[in-house]
Order: C-alpha cells, then structure tokens, then sequence
C-alpha cells in the first residue's frame, strides 16, 4: 500500500514581494480590525473560555448577593376514591407495580403554588416586590423592574420558588429562595396558607356541588307535600267531611245494623201473623217497625249512592288525594335521606393540607452556588470551544 | 490552531467544500449499501419501517394494554424507530472506516466526513420512514403529532447522541478489533434501558431519577412528547442531552484526530 503524503507548500515566499537583498519592503502597519482579529485569533481559548468563567467567578464571588432558601413540605390527604374509566389501565399498571397513582389534589395545589393565581393572591398578602427588589440583592439577581408586569413577576417567580411533588412518599416540598431569610420564610409560610386556604375552597366546593342536588330533592319533595297538604285541606272545607272514608264506612255499618234490625223485625211480624188476625192491633207497632226501617234504609242507601250528596265521589277523590299524600311523604324521606348520604361523603371525601415541615429560618445562605456554578462555566465553555476548534479544524483541512 | 501555510481560503468556502464532499460521500454510501438492483434506494427507509412495523404488529397481536391507554402499535413504532436509528449508527461504526478506508486517497475527504456521512444517511433514512408512519397514523387511527418540532428534535439529538458515540467507537477500532466484537453486544443489551420500550411515568420516583441520567431516554420521551402532546406525561430536559451531545462529539471527533495518525492509507 502506497502511502500518500501531503504535498508540501513552496517555504518561499513569492518573488515579488522580496527585494533583491533578501529583505521584504516595508510592511504597513497592518489595520485596526485586522490585528484584533489576529489577536483573537491567537488568543482564541482565553477569549472565549478563560474571560467569560473569569467575569462569571467575579460576579458570583464578589458580587452577587446571598440568597437564603428556606424548605417547606406538605401531605394532601383524602379522596381515597379514585377516577374510573379512562384510567383504568394506568391504575391497573400502578397496582402491578407496586406504587399508588399520583394524588390529582396534591398535583393540583403544587400546581397552584406555580401560578399566576398564588402569585396575585401572594402580592395582597406580602410586599412580593419589594422583597425581591431588597437593597442588599444585586443588580444581577434582584427583579429587575420596580413595577413589573404579572407574567415579568411570575417568571422571576418561578425562579425563586418552587414546589415538587414526590409520587411515592406523596409530599410535596416548596422551596424559596430570597435575599434575607426572614423575607424566605414569611413567602413560604404565606405561600402554605395560600394552599391550605385553597384545599378549603376545594372543598367547600365539592361539598356544596355534592349537597346542592339533594338540597334541591328535598325542598322539591316539601313543595310538593305542602301542595297536596292543602288541597286535602280545601277538600275537607268543601265537602264538610273530615275523612269521606271513614263516614262511608259509617253509613255501610248503619245501613247494615239497619237492615239487621229490619230482617228481625219482619221476622217478629211473620210470627206475630201466625196466630192472629190480620186486624190484631198486636200487629201495627211490629208493622209500624217495618215501614220505619225500611224507609231508613232506603233512605240511607239513598245518601250514599246519590250523586248530588256523593259520598262515594267524595271517597274516590279523597282516595286519590291520600294516595299522593302517601307518595310525596316518602319522597320526602328518600330525599332526607340522599341528603345525609351526601353531607356524610362530603364529610368523607374531604381532603386537607398536613405541614409535614414548616418553613425554617435558614442560617446559611445557600445560593448562589459560586465554586460549582464557576465550574460549570468553565466545562461548558471548555465543552463548546474544544467543539467548535475541531469543527473549524476539519473544515479547513478541506482547503484547496 | 495552526496558521495555514500557502493559499488561505476563506472558512466559508471551506466549509462549502466539506458540504460538497459530504454530499458526495452520502451518495456513494447509497450506491455501495443498497445498489440499484431490485428496489434500490427505496430499501433505505423501507428496512426501517418493516422493522418497525413488524415489532408493532407483534406487540398489536399479543395485545397487551399499556398504561394511559396508549396504542400498542404506535407506542411500539414510535419507540423502535429512534432505536433503530441509535443501533444502525452505533453498529455500523466500527466498520465506518475499515470499508472506506481506499476513500482516503483522495486529499479532500477525511475520516470524520465519512462518518457524518453515513450518520446523516441514516438519519435521512430512519427521519424518512418516521415520517411514512406518522402520515399513515394519521390516515388510518387519525393520531396526528401534537407537535411535530419536538418529534424532530428528538430525532436531531438521538442522531447527534448516535454520532458522537459512533464516532469514539469508530476511533477505538482503529486501535483495536475489540469494539468490532463488543458493540453489538452492548447495542442488544442496551434495548432495555434506552427508554425505547418504557416511559419514565410508569416507573416509581427513585427509578425515574435513575433512568433520566440516561440521554436517550429523554429523546425518547421527547419523541413521543411530540406526538402524543399531553395525552401522556413526558419527562425530558433538552439542555441535558445538549451537554452529552456536545461533550460527546467533542470526544469522539478529538479521538478520530488522533486515531488518523494511525491509520495506513
């Protein structure tokens, strides 16, 4: 195998530009932007790797302004219940595996403390501004507008604090981050009352949601039995009749003992007949008897048929009035009772905020992190130049 | 840097020429891979997609349910074809510069424009057959991306990840023929924990942890971020596999450099 070498340049320079002395003329003095380009050039890794970690350790050794952080963390609790349905299957999976699916509350409340809601309602509460805006933070660090818009706010915001949310143990920690640890601590425990303040709202919610519809049942079932408790009322002024039934029973029994007495009395006349005359004046109170009982029941049989006095009207609407007396009363008690059902689960499924942690006054400040960050840097930079000198290097071996 | 002796040409047009070369290069690793008897090029992206295809049909039939009620098919297909293109970089490496290694003669064409050739190749090639399935995802089960830039860049930072380390393999094997024997080796065995195949919620806290130190795990993810939008959730932090790109290329092109020394033209 033959092996190839680069074919080497000519080492002298053109003829033109050397005199016959050896010597090349005089050279101007090359430009301004050239000989800074040269300079970069030849001093390409200090440029753009040694000045930037050199400015960033003077800012974050010199500089910058300590930040305390101070750590919070909390349960949330309840609605053991989950969804059913479309996450069956991942519930399914989670089971398998041995975890319990995330807390949709708990995500709920870290995602609140994210949000430009806490953040407004936080702005009421404590001088968020002004805490972050503090004389002793640095240019660099510190918010950087006196009068920011909310989403300028939110932004810096969320920078300063976080909350996270760990699906196994299920507790969520909030972290802030300012500069005086007393300014830390006052957000954070502000922050945690936003939350549980929050939790309660939630469920006040659910339980007026889940109450509202038996609320509702039950006024509509007493509507309903007050109605019908008036119409019987009105009836029973009407007709003169307390209970229709009750006088119809009457009357039968009347008609009934009526008729007893009339079949004994024809029975006394038909003995009294066999041994006198027709004519005895024995017979005319036994035939009297008779006549009188039968005009009775006649009469009563009358009362009760009649359509004009209509007792057996009045028992058929009465009937129907009693019936629907009957159904709103136990409509009534179902709804009474859907009601307690619900204010129990509502009582139930309620769910709150436990401090598992409480914000601590932090002693030490943390942040920022000026050996590690000054590294960081440093690789970074070292990273992307070494990155980009072997790049431009390839490119040029392709020079003609 | 070395000060250029002789003619100095501008980088711009430097950079033009290596463009060129490249191009030309991916030409001819067309020709020299897949010919043009029977269905020529077209096998390029076609091998990918009938793999692809069949890990999803097989997973379809088997039929078991994933968790967030994902379909099986898609959740295969769009698990395996960024790991087809991570296994066909990485495999293909150690012979990158062995079978091109004649190429060389010419004064213009250099070792790492070989490899990114062949890299961007199959990048073409596996970006290509993605593609196919997504348009027939969206004709037959109307699953169209929710956002198709992130399903790109997950793709860019898989091929840039692949890259890198192919390159260090590529290096390696200039020096010795044991990362000829141990590449697809480890290839196989790294199916498991790429993330092709799971997704970082399914797993408790402390193994999420784990596996996001992985890089390509979060290419996964974002991939499938890209497709699947908020239907799932997706775990991934692009500045991470940024920095394992960039220090990965910067190691293998450092070692390419200096494995050429070695190398017999």
């Amino acid at each position: 195998m033959t092996i190839w070498t680069k074919r080497s340049q000519p080492t002298r320079l053109p003829e033109a530009a050397i005199d016959p002395a050896g010597w090349s003329g005089p050279v101007p003095m090359p430009g301004l932007l050239v000989r800074a380009r040269r300079f970069a050039r030849r001093n390409a890794f200090k440029l753009m790797v040694l000045l930037p970690t050199l400015l960033a350790a003077i800012y974050l050794f010199g500089i910058a302004a300590p930040q305390f952080e101070t750590e919070a963390r909390f349960l949330v609790r309840g609605r053991s219940s989950g969804g059913g349905g479309g996450a069956g299957a991942l519930a399914e999976m989670a089971q398998g595996s041995g975890f319990k699916p995330a807390s949709e509350d708990a995500m709920g409340v870290r995602d609140y403390l994210e949000s430009h809601d806490a953040v407004a309602a936080l702005r009421q509460r404590v001088p968020v501004i002004e805490i972050f805006r503090r004389p002793e933070a640095d240019a660099l660090a510190r918010l950087w507008w006196s009068d920011p818009t909310a989403e300028r706010l939110l932004d810096y915001f969320k920078r300063m604090a976080s909350a996270e949310y760990d699906t196994t143990s299920g507790i969520t920690t909030l972290r802030v981050r300012s500069f005086r640890s007393e300014d830390s601590r006052l957000i954070a425990q502000n922050l945690l009352g936003l939350s549980e303040e929050l939790v309660n709202r939630l469920n006040l919610r659910m339980q007026e949601d889940g109450l509202r519809v038996a609320r509702d049942d039950v006024a509509r079932a007493e509507t309903r039995l007050k109605t019908i408790q008036l119409e019987v009322g009105r009836f029973r002024e009407r007709e003169r009749s307390v209970d229709p039934t009750r006088s119809a029973g009457l009357t039968l029994e009347n008609i009934g003992k009526l008729e007893g007495a009339l079949a004994q009395a024809r029975a006394d006349l038909a003995e009294a007949q066999r041994f006198s005359r027709p004519d005895s004046p024995s017979l005319l109170p036994l035939r009297n008897k008779v006549a009188a009982l039968t005009g009775q029941v006649v009469e009563e049989r009358h009362r009760l048929g009649s359509t004009s006095e209509g007792v057996s009207q009045q028992v058929g609407e009465f009937e129907r009035l009693s019936v629907e007396r009957e159904l709103a009363l136990s409509q009534l008690a179902s709804a009474n009772a859907s009601l307690e059902r619900a204010r129990a689960d509502a009582q139930r499924q309620q769910i709150f905020l436990l401090r598992v942690v409480e914000p601590n006054l932090a002693e030490y400040a943390r942040y920022p992190k000026a050996t590690l960050t000054t590294l960081y840097i440093f690789i970074c930079l070292s990273v992307l130049y070494g990155l980009a000198w072997l790049l431009i290097a390839g490119m040029r071996e392709h020079a003609s | 840097m070395s000060e250029a002796i002789g003619p100095q040409a501008s980088l711009w047009s430097c950079f033009r020429i290596q463009t060129r070369v490249i191009g030309a290069l991916m030409l001819r690793e067309m020709g020299t891979r897949f010919g043009r008897d029977n269905l020529g090029y077209v096998w390029l992206f076609l091998e990918p997609m009938m793999l692809g295809g069949a890990i999803g049909a097989i997973h379809h039939v088997t039929g078991h349910s994933l968790p967030g009620g994902l379909e099986p098919f898609t959740f295969w297909v769009i698990g395996y074809i960024p790991y087809y293109l991570f296994r066909g970089i990485v495999n293909r490496a150690p012979a990158g510069i062995v079978g091109n290694q004649s190429l060389l003669y010419h004064r213009r064409i250099t070792v790492f424009d070989i490899m990114l050739s062949r890299h961007l190749l199959e990048g073409a090639a596996v970006g290509t057959a993605l593609a196919g399935y997504i348009l027939l995802f969206g004709a037959t089960a109307n699953i169209w991306p929710a956002e198709p830039g992130k399903m790109v860049l997950g793709m860019a930072l898989m091929l840039g990840l692949s890259h890198g380390i192919a390159l260090l393999i590529a290096a390696g094997s200039v020096y010795t023929e044991l990362f000829d024997r141990i590449t697809h080796l480890a290839t196989y065995l790294s199916i498991s924990f790429t993330g092709a195949f799971f997704m970082v919620f399914w797993l408790p806290t402390e193994m999420q942890k784990a596996v996001l130190t992985i890089p390509t795990v979060h290419c996964f993810e974002l991939v499938r971020n890209g497709l699947y939008g908020t239907l799932v959730p997706t775990s991934f932090d692009i500045p991470y596999v940024t920095g394992w790109v960039a220090a990965l290329n910067m190691l293998g092109m450092a070692a390419l450099r200096k494995a050429r020394r070695h190398l017999i033209v």
